[in-house]
């Protein structure tokens, strides 16, 4: 009789104990809840629904209409998609391969070494609007000074609209975003080149490497981590990103510069078609998601060679 | 060639070389949007282009 009674008690503190970490972290997940989790989930609900302010009467559950529309009647929406890839293969190729090779030369012994990596990182330090608003100035057909100075060398004999032709406005956001993403880049390589012990260099050089091998054997092996997961977070960045392209062209002379994120916008916030651009929404966030998923598998992020 | 002058070529071509162009297409928007700060209006819209303020 004793026995049973003295095993029936819940043994509070043994519960307490393995629950101990989830109660350090409650208020952490209840905020990832509420402000990431809630959205999202959201955004999936107003995709099944005709939801438009200014037309009011016709709200309610839509079921797959803004996803056949999209697929179906939408040509501006696979056009958009075509520029975001695009625009995210041109933008994040050459802002890697700039700031690698930037990275990489400040990580030789110079004088104004310390200077040199302050300038690299200035970019980082304006946001995108000013940026936008800075390189307005700069590619402007008129008064801007890249006419001017390709006028002086020779190179065009009059003055270029950089943003309003359709030729050339898509080249131009990109100089602006690859202007404001190489510090990104380099600073993060640099970083991770740092990281890297001398001596490994240094046996190498025992064995006769050249400086092509020394790169191939010992610095990529080594940095392959970082540039895999920084191109992919600049993948999605650059996927969502806005600043630049709504201030300086706003999708653009002839949807030139017109990428899923700038029509989603327009979708959503100009003509207030929220359920409609809520679908844009949906489809961006999947593609995003599986991109992430091949593109980690692919590149075997955090195997170990075999 | 000694070795100390092969060093300081090689230097030379794998820090300033690349260096000069990448850090004059980081520094000039700087620089421009610093002189634009100190120009009139009057000097920013005009069709001809100053370089120093």
């Amino acid at each position: 009789m004793m026995k049973q009674k003295q095993k029936k008690p819940i043994h509070w503190k043994a519960i307490n104990r393995t629950l101990l970490p989830y109660y350090f972290l409650a208020p952490a997940g209840i905020v990832l809840l509420l402000f990431v989790a809630y959205p999202i989930l959201n955004i999936f609900y107003y995709s099944f629904q005709n939801y438009n302010p200014s037309k009011a009467a016709q709200n309610g559950f839509a079921g797959m209409q803004n996803y056949i529309n999209l697929f179906t009647k939408d040509k501006v929406f696979l056009d958009s998609l075509l520029v975001s890839v695009k625009w995210i293969l041109v933008v994040v190729s050459m802002q890697f391969i700039l700031g690698m090779i930037f990275a990489l030369v400040l990580n030789n012994n110079f004088k104004c070494r310390g200077l040199a990596r302050a300038a690299a990182f200035a970019p980082w330090a304006l946001n995108g609007v000013m940026i936008a608003i800075l390189w307005s100035l700069i590619f402007n057909q008129n008064i801007g000074v890249l006419n001017d100075l390709l006028m002086r060398i020779g190179m065009i004999q009059e003055p270029i609209a950089w943003l309003a032709n359709p030729k050339t406005a898509f080249w131009a956001v990109c100089v602006a975003e690859l202007w404001g993403g190489v510090p990104f880049f380099a600073i993060s390589v640099l970083a991770k080149l740092q990281a890297i012990p001398t001596e490994l260099y240094e046996s190498c050089e025992i064995d006769g490497a050249n400086r092509f091998e020394k790169f191939r054997y010992i610095t990529f092996p080594l940095i392959k981590d970082a540039v895999v997961l920084l191109t992919l977070l600049r993948t999605v960045w650059e996927f969502n990103s806005v600043d630049l392209l709504l201030n300086l062209t706003g999708g653009g002379p002839m949807g030139m510069t017109s990428t899923l994120s700038i029509y989603l916008a327009n979708q959503a916030i100009k003509t207030r078609n929220f359920g409609y651009g809520s679908a844009i929404g949906v489809v961006t966030f999947l593609i995003m998601l599986l991109f992430s998923a091949v593109y980690l598998r692919t590149t075997r992020y955090q195997e170990e060679e075999k | 060639m000694s070795y100390r002058f092969k060093k300081k070529l090689s230097k030379i071509f794998l820090v300033y070389l690349p260096l000069i162009p990448i850090l004059s297409f980081i520094l000039f928007p700087f620089y421009w949007c610093v002189i634009t700060a100190f120009k009139p209006d009057s000097e920013i819209i005009s069709r001809t282009v100053t370089y120093f303020p």
